[in-house]
């Protein structure tokens, strides 16, 4: 086999790499690029021609709350390090560790493991009402590497809010497993507001025992590169699984929503729905796997994913994937793609809304199926603003 | 008030409407009558303003205003209110949410105040009354799962509340029971009332039937064929077209 040309930025992230099965596989295959299943249509490697060295210290005052989130915790990571942190709510310890050697064969998320600061740990051993807001703020050109483990003990919930805001053009590499025993329940809202020049990977892994819950909402306006990938692996009979995803893009954005959800146990409960916006010459990318092992009888899935273009260059690229092999299941899967009916916006106008009321209605309208999946009624306020703000900026979304 | 003048309307390749000229004065209800195919719904959008119906020749006011380079929402803040032939659903908008954003659009654009949250249910469920809409069917997203004569019934409590200076009515009365056509004449009625401000208002209503024109008298009836009013006259044509057809202006339209 002829050895593979790295690119810089693969060669500095080699040199910064401990030997070891990661580093192998960095030398021999690269970064994630598009000729790798998965990541045909989010190529990371030119994403990263460019090199980026590792970030250097967070330097200056950090920007405001971009969301004001009421009764809650809120730990910052700036440029990939925590920030002291005040009282934690009772339930919660955090527990800070060096990197870890990477087993991972996800390169992205071997990254984090191996070059994030440190490892942080968040046990919740007990239902928490308060909420926990993880701001995690980048700037600069360098690249940052975030490495969160997240373990709820049996019976234990909490909510977390997350927001990734990036300034400048650094490379955001996060990795968050999520460990949920028995009957735990974790939500998660998550806010990427646009970031034109950053390129970011989070990948959220996801372990689920019996009865556990798992609901994530994810609002994210893209980046020159913006990829969230979640895995589910769900082990135990009846799970809940809630994926809300949607996407507004403009500009040059380009946004990748990959999941994979694996059902192991019996009668687990999953939607999913992904409903997203694409104007200029945006880039949505959407890749849905729902797995079904042959002893998971009674599993309900249905995933759905519908995007509206609103120009001529943007562009969707959409692969739902079913694999099956129990029986006695109901799984569906629907993707659809199209633009605002002219017919439709006519009629409006014609009733006295401008053109650009007609759009903003239709699209809140649109995306409201989505934002319903937050039950938090002043969070989902808030997003709901963050929506609405990006839609009367115009282009800037 | 209405005055069209030897207005040529193109659609994609084809002329449709080629040199029609009509007036409809203030206070006044005017038919328009014609075959399939005539142009009456291409006349209405033209009118109104929407794209793909390119006005190639002519000019259309409304009170001495050039409607031709106006937007359609420009249009509906002048006056003009056009009742669909096939109104849309809009999904995920409740009906009196999206009545009351274009209410205040329009009332915004002519500098009035704009309607209250409160003001503007009482109003609206009063309306809805008359067109025979329940408060459940107004809670609902605006017109989606609604049947052809709901969605007729929508038009006339849009109509009915934006009260506009003048509404062109594209073949309302398709798909109606004797009693929605009733309703219907008690809209059209009531904007006409001389304490509603009737005097200063105008209504062209495009038909194919007679039926709808025994609930609203009309003034004056014009037939249109092939792009062209082949004939004007009085209510009584209207009984004269039922019994004869069209066919005697195959000719005068050729």
């Amino acid at each position: 086999m002829t050895a593979l040309k790295l690119t810089k930025t693969e060669q500095g992230l080699l040199a910064a790499l401990p030997d070891g099965a990661l580093a192998q596989a960095l030398q021999t295959k690269g970064l994630p690029n598009r000729r790798v299943e998965g990541w045909r249509w989010s190529d990371l490697r030119t994403a990263l021609r460019e090199e980026k060295p590792l970030a250097k210290t967070f330097d200056g005052a950090l920007p405001t709350e971009i969301l004001s989130v009421s009764d809650a915790t809120t730990l910052i990571f700036a440029n990939g390090v925590l920030q002291t942190l005040g009282d934690l709510p009772d339930g919660v310890t955090l527990e800070q560790a060096g990197p870890t050697a990477s087993g991972e064969t996800n390169l992205p998320a071997g990254l984090a493991q191996s070059l994030a600061d440190k490892k942080i740990t968040l046990s919740i051993t007990k239902p928490v009402k308060e909420k926990i807001y993880l701001r995690f703020i980048a700037k600069g050109s360098g690249a940052i590497n975030t490495h969160l483990v997240v373990k709820l003990s049996q019976g234990a919930s909490a909510h977390f809010v997350e927001s990734y805001e990036s300034a400048d053009n650094p490379f955001v590499n996060g990795l968050a497993t999520f460990d949920l025993a028995q009957e735990s329940h974790l939500t998660r809202s998550i806010l990427q507001p646009s970031a034109p020049e950053a390129i970011m990977v989070q990948n959220s892994f996801v372990k689920m025992a019996a009865r556990a819950r798992y609901d994530q909402t994810l609002i994210g306006f893209g980046g020159a590169y913006t990829r969230f990938e979640t895995r589910i692996d769900g082990q135990g009979d009846d799970l809940t699984i809630n994926l809300a995803t949607a996407y507004l893009l403009s500009g040059k954005n380009h946004f990748d929503s990959t999941s994979e959800i694996r059902h192991h146990g019996l009668a687990a409960n999953t939607e999913q729905l992904t409903k997203g916006i694409v104007r200029d010459q945006a880039r949505a990318v959407f890749q849905g796997k729902f797995y079904v092992a042959r002893g998971a009888q009674k599993t309900v899935a249905n995933m759905q994913h519908k995007a509206l273009m609103l120009s001529e260059q943007s562009e969707v690229d959409a692969k739902p994937e079913l694999e099956i092999y129990a029986d006695d299941v109901e799984c569906a899967h629907g993707n659809s793609v199209g633009a605002l009916d002219p017919a439709l916006i006519f009629y409006m106008r014609q009733r006295g809304l401008s053109e650009e009321q007609v759009r903003t209605m239709l699209i809140g309208a649109f995306l409201g199926e989505v934002l319903q999946q937050i039950s938090d009624e002043t969070l989902r306020n808030a997003l709901n603003d963050k929506i609405a703000n990006a839609m009367e900026a115009g282009h800037e979304f | 008030m209405l005055k069209i003048e030897n207005l040529h309307v193109t659609v994609g390749e084809s002329e449709i409407i080629k040199g029609l000229s009509l007036e409809v004065p203030a206070g006044e209800v005017h038919a328009v009558m014609g075959p399939n195919g005539s142009g009456k719904s291409t006349l209405a959008y033209a009118v109104a303003g929407r794209s793909g119906y390119e006005v190639t020749k002519g000019d259309i006011t409304l009170n001495s205003k050039a409607l031709n380079e106006m937007s359609p929402d420009e249009r509906a803040a002048a006056g003009l209110f056009l009742s669909f032939q096939s109104p849309m659903e809009i999904p995920g908008v409740a009906v009196m949410n999206f009545i009351r954003t274009a209410l205040n659009a329009q009332r915004k654009q002519r500098g009035e105040k704009e309607i209250s949250a409160a003001e503007f249910l009482r109003f609206a469920r009063a309306k809805a009354k008359v067109v025979g809409l329940s408060d459940t069917k107004l809670k609902r997203p605006f017109n989606v799962g609604f049947s052809g004569g709901e969605k007729k019934r929508m038009e006339m409590l849009q109509m009915a509340i934006m009260a506009p200076a003048f509404a062109i009515m594209d073949e309302t009365d398709s798909g109606l029971d004797i009693d929605a056509l009733k309703m219907v004449g008690d809209v059209v009625n009531d904007l006409r009332a001389p304490e509603n401000g009737g005097a200063s208002r105008g209504f062209l209503v495009i038909t194919h039937y007679q039926r709808l024109l025994d609930h609203i008298k009309p003034d004056r009836i014009h037939v249109l064929a092939d792009g062209r009013i082949v004939k004007s006259g009085g209510p009584e044509l209207a009984a004269e077209l039922e019994t004869h057809g069209y066919d005697q202006f195959a000719g005068e339209a050729a």
